[in-house]
């Protein structure tokens, strides 16, 4: 904890423990208090790597004049305290500014993600500074790239330990303050044997602090109360698929997903319109598999079609089982359940089944969006017969299709109309979308009363045909067939998509992407040649990592076990780098062949993501080969930038750090929710290569290598 | 970069990205999400002269709603499509829908009026309030030049109801009062050629210009949001006792009128509360007025809240029914057994009804087969 022999190191892998691991906890966070799409995940990590390059930036003048004994402690005690209060903040923030049942205004987010990260990351850029100069005054040659490294390999360690501890043992805030208190505990007891005995008091009080204010309330009651006030709260739970809830309120379960409805028992309407609409267009003896949805529901409806079977299938092992606790189904040899992916079951299913019903959300995210793209549905067009039919839908456009819904809807209709011969859409209830190689028919009413079945919605009576039929013509008449076809490579139904629930608070999607170059046009103009090369590696490093966690998702469906090796991965990678650069000679040459090998680890990734969204895990393979490739010449760029520049040690780091962050932030804000889905992998890649190219050359011009390699 | 540069950045980025997108206000987020109109300049082929206004210094005043907005030169009132163009009040709705439908009757919901006819239906962008919960959002909180429209003039309204074979014309959707000129001048026609009128709104309106109103309507639907002026300055971003006045004025006039009331899940679901209302009603002479007791449904902003239970709508059901309301039916639950319509005498039913289909009617002549008692209601075109 002090500048003695090394224990800067240990204290810089504690900071970076536990800032990895309040990423990871905040992440799950923002998806429950702030609708996380890719969006607002990128905003997240836009704020948090920005504010924390912030903080080296302006540490760079204030450490210096800092006494030295007494800060890093100080500093250290505040991130063990201040990552609880974050969290709470974020817990709390929402649930008290916004009205009840509501949502929060994207405004709301962004200053309100700001605010509450402010402190946190601030005092985190301080902290590598302060780091940088206890390591420098312990005599530690290269002390820059030393703490960036060891910061890297704590990161690597929280980052797993928390994605590992998240779910199953405790909940996340409490894995927060018990790894703060422990990291605090550890820190005390390294500062006691190195003597420093004000160490020992600010982190004995800090852990004191933290124990004090967990058992001082009850945050899961307190949050209950008021996001499902009147109801009784059956069941709560952090699942690798988001937080689970299920309660009851006058004899209604309904069951949320990160606090937003997923269904509701009851609900006949809504199973009717999933099951008939699709079902009546190939009503003898159907094999039916429906992915998603209530099956205490969807069940009986299936089966009254004579010779039906049913497979049910879920990605999400633990809503089965709170399905099979507070919603059964009647065992029927009839119905089989499934736990899975719905892509990977269909790969082993070719020509099994005469109707598809994919009652998934909106595909306002990546992982949403994957069975909505081309090669998701030629997936279910082998799985069906000739004359099977698929069934996607969306929520209803009411009486008016916007612009933004209506590119929703042409996009949809595109892509299906890539894989089938037949589209037809239906707005009853939510707007219906079929798509199948043999006719379809849009009299549901008609239908219904043909196969003398007794239904309580999707019936004549509610759904006039010659009105709906209208209303079907006039909206697909409405779809421009130039808006393009969503693919696993380019997922620009989910930017569509994003773009839409955008209106909702009358913001356009060009504005993060403005914030980001403004930002861009900033950085570039107060850099020097040295500092855009590590910014440049800084974007291309955050991009590979986004870029392949989002090639694997979108091949292997929800990831977030698997997000926390790839993580994993790549801050061991930079570590690695950081390392391997300060033991090397001919610095020139290796900075030249590590921008390289950024480079060819991006353009290798987008080659390799085709395999990977087919499913083959050689590709995956290949993959993670770039992942720690790219990492470590990340890494190592900044380590030998930090050896170049001559000025003292605080100076470099907090410089280096800052833009380092900055380029990141850029990178997290414009490449993964908005560049992404808009030029697809293949474009970004290339275009963030260049863009780590232009850096190298950029920096390598710099007259201050020459300068170092003759001395 | 000295620290001293870093902060001047620093700043000047923040001015600049608040001159181009503007943080909101605190009474904006306090009305439900409302933002201000984009400032306009010019007519177009759809702008009319507007009705009830009066002059306010270099501003007009609005009569028309309770938000009674003063809108300066170049400026947009709150429903969006009211503009000052050189110190004259237009209407920026007129002949040009962006709905237009063709609707069962019954989908209003207007269960006493026509039953079994369809009803021609249209609206134009723009509403007076700012609710969670909308369902029409995108064509309520945008003005007409942001929507896409129809070029559809009130002769054509007319002519197209016509060719529809539609009993009526209904103005619904958004909110009619902020196309108040358009519906009017539509309504006139449409009473010329024996086509009722069917007014679906907030009730957010001005007694002069509901007067007015009332000489060209037949039926309305009022929206009773709630019964709290606090829920409905949370919920609606509105007011409670103008909604009122327009109950009772409907009443008084002899427009065929039904109420809407949604039950939200802590927001409006309060049984004490509901039951405040319905004795309000009563004592208002409103007990024969069906009532609509609607089930919610996640929308808009309010999204994350669950479908009302359908046994709390039946408890407020039985509420209504005990403090003397006569007809009172459970919406938005399909086949619940209050979709038909029972005789208040007799209890004996009286329309037999499955979704918007009509499957017998035990009504003569506006009576009760069974005893005869008069059921309030329009039966017949």
């Amino acid at each position: 904890m002090v500048p003695r022999a090394e224990g800067w190191r240990n204290a810089t892998v504690l900071a970076g423990a536990i800032t990895a691991g309040t990423q990871v906890v905040l992440l799950r966070e923002v998806l429950s208090a702030f609708l996380g799409n890719e969006l607002i995940i990128g905003i997240l990590f836009f704020d948090w790597l920005l504010l924390t390059g912030v903080g080296a930036v302006l540490a760079h003048r204030w450490v210096p004049r800092l006494p030295s004994s007494a800060m890093l402690p100080v500093a250290l005690g505040s991130l063990l305290i201040l990552p609880p209060l974050t969290f709470a903040g974020f817990r709390m923030i929402p649930l008290l500014v916004s009205p009840p049942g509501s949502m929060l205004d994207i405004w709301m987010i962004l200053v309100g993600a700001g605010l509450a990260l402010g402190p946190v990351c601030l005092v985190s850029g301080g902290v590598f500074s302060l780091l940088v100069r206890a390591a420098a005054s312990s005599g530690t040659p290269g002390p820059v790239g030393k703490v960036y490294a060891w910061e890297a390999v704590g990161s690597l360690i929280g980052g797993v330990l928390f994605s590992v501890l998240l779910f199953d043992v405790i909940a996340s805030h409490d894995v927060l303050v018990a790894l703060c208190a422990a990291g605090g505990i550890v820190g005390a007891v390294h500062a006691y044997r190195s003597g420093s005995r004000r160490s020992v008091a600010v982190l004995a009080l800090c852990v004191l602090l933290l124990i004090v204010a967990r058992h001082a309330m009850d945050a899961d009651a307190w949050t209950h109360a008021r996001r499902y006030p009147g109801q009784d709260v059956l069941s709560h739970q952090e699942t690798p698929f988001g937080v689970l809830t299920a309660t009851r309120s006058g004899g209604q379960t309904s069951v949320y997903t990160n606090n937003v409805p997923l269904y509701v028992s009851g609900d006949i309407a809504k199973a009717e319109q999933i099951v008939h609409v699709a079902v009546i267009q190939r009503p003898h003896a159907p094999r039916v598999l429906v992915a998603g949805g209530n099956p205490a529901e969807l069940v009986p409806e299936v089966l009254k079609y004579a010779g039906s079977t049913l497979i049910c299938i879920e990605e999400n092992p633990w809503l089965r089982r709170l399905e099979q606790k507070y919603l059964p189904v009647p065992q029927d040899s009839r119905v089989s359940f499934i736990t899975g992916d719905l892509r990977r079951f269909l790969v082993a299913s070719a020509g099994a089944f005469d109707v598809i019903i994919v009652a998934a959300p909106e595909p306002s995210t990546l992982q949403s969006n994957r069975l909505f793209t081309r090669e998701a549905l030629q997936l279910m067009r082998r799985s069906l017969t000739p004359s099977g039919v698929l069934c996607l839908s969306l929520p209803s456009s009411a009486e008016y299709v916007g612009d933004d819904a209506r590119k929703v809807r042409a996009i949809l209709k595109n892509t299906l109309a890539e894989s089938f011969a037949h589209t037809l859409i239906l707005p009853v209830g939510d707007d219906v979308f079929l798509a199948s190689d043999s006719t379809l028919r849009p009299d549901v009413g008609a239908g219904i009363a043909e196969e003398g079945l007794h239904t309580a919605y999707v019936n004549a009576h509610y759904l006039q045909d010659d009105l709906i039929s209208s209303r079907a013509q006039a909206l697909s008449a409405s779809l421009d067939s130039g808006a393009g076809v969503n693919t696993d490579a380019r997922p620009i139904l989910m930017l569509a998509q994003i773009g839409h629930w955008l209106r909702l608070f009358s913001v356009d999607m060009w504005i993060p992407a403005l914030v980001g170059l403004a930002a861009v046009v900033l950085l570039f103009i107060h850099s020097d040649r040295m500092s855009l090369g590590v910014a440049a590696a800084g974007c291309g490093g955050i991009v590979l990592e986004l870029m392949i966690l989002m090639i694997v998702q979108v091949g292997f469906g929800n990831v977030y076990q698997m997000s926390g090796g790839l993580i994993g991965l790549y801050m061991a990678g930079m570590g690695g780098g950081a390392i391997l650069a300060g033991r090397i000679t001919h610095a020139s040459r290796w900075y030249a062949g590590m921008q390289s090998g950024l480079v060819l680890a991006l353009l290798l990734a987008a080659a390799l993501s085709a395999g990977v969204f087919a499913g083959a895990s050689g590709a995956v393979a290949g993959l993670v080969i770039c992942l720690i490739a790219g990492s470590f010449s990340a890494g190592a760029v900044f380590s030998l930038t930090s050896r170049i520049r001559s000025e003292n040690p605080v100076a470099t780091g907090s410089r280096l750090y800052g833009v380092d962050l900055m380029g990141s932030a850029l990178g997290a804000l414009l490449v993964g929710p908005v560049l992404l889905p808009l030029w697809g992998v293949y474009v970004v890649a290339s275009s963030t290569a260049a863009v780590v190219a232009a850096g190298a050359i950029v920096s390598l011009s710099s007259p201050l290598w020459r300068t170092y390699e003759q001395t | 970069m000295n620290k001293r540069e870093f902060l001047r950045c620093c700043a000047l980025g923040t001015a600049a990205a608040c001159t181009y997108f503007p943080l909101p206000s605190l009474r904006w987020a306090e009305r439900g999400g409302y933002s201000e109109p984009e400032p306009v300049e010019e007519l177009w082929k759809w702008s009319k002269e507007a009705l009830f206004v009066e002059p306010a210094g270099d501003a007009i005043h609005c009569l028309k709603c309770p938000n009674g907005c003063v809108i300066p030169v170049g400026e947009t009132g709150r429903c969006r499509n009211r503009v000052n163009v050189r110190g004259k009040l237009y209407s920026n709705a007129y002949g040009n829908p962006c709905a237009v439908h063709i609707d069962p009757i019954e989908k209003k919901p207007l269960l006493h009026f026509l039953p079994g006819t369809r009803a021609f239906s249209i609206a134009t962008a723009g509403c007076n309030l700012a609710c969670l919960n909308c369902q029409n959002w995108e064509i309520s909180q945008v003005s007409p030049t942001e929507t896409e429209n129809q070029d559809l003039m009130p002769r054509a309204v007319v002519d197209a109801c016509l060719r529809g074979h539609c009993a009526s014309i209904a103005y619904t959707y958004s909110e009619p009062t902020t196309f108040y000129e358009y519906a009017f001048d539509t309504a006139e026609i449409a009473h010329q050629e024996g086509i009722r009128n069917v007014w679906k709104s907030n009730g957010y309106i001005e007694e002069v210009p509901l007067r007015k109103l009332c000489r060209v309507i037949d039926a309305a639907n009022i929206d009773l949001k709630s019964f709290d002026e606090d829920v409905y300055a949370r919920l609606n971003a509105g007011s409670l006792a103008p909604v009122l006045r327009t109950l009772r004025v409907f009443r008084e006039m002899g427009v065929w009128l039904e109420i809407t009331n949604l039950v939200i899940p802590g927001w409006t679901d309060d049984l004490d509360m509901i039951r405040r209302m319905c004795n309000w009603l009563c004592n208002n002479g409103l007990s024969d007025s069906p009532l609509h007791l609607s089930r919610f449904v996640p929308l808009y902003k309010l999204n994350r809240l669950a479908p009302t239970p359908v046994k709390r709508l039946e408890e407020a059901h039985a509420v209504a029914v005990a403090e003397g309301m006569h007809y009172v039916y459970v919406g938005n639950v399909p086949a619940h057994p209050t979709e038909h319509t029972y005789c208040h005498k007799c209890r004996k039913r009286v329309i037999e009804r499955r979704g918007y289909a009509i499957l017998s009617n035990d009504l003569e002549n506006g009576r009760c087969r069974h005893c005869g008692t008069s059921i309030p209601g329009v039966w017949h075109t």
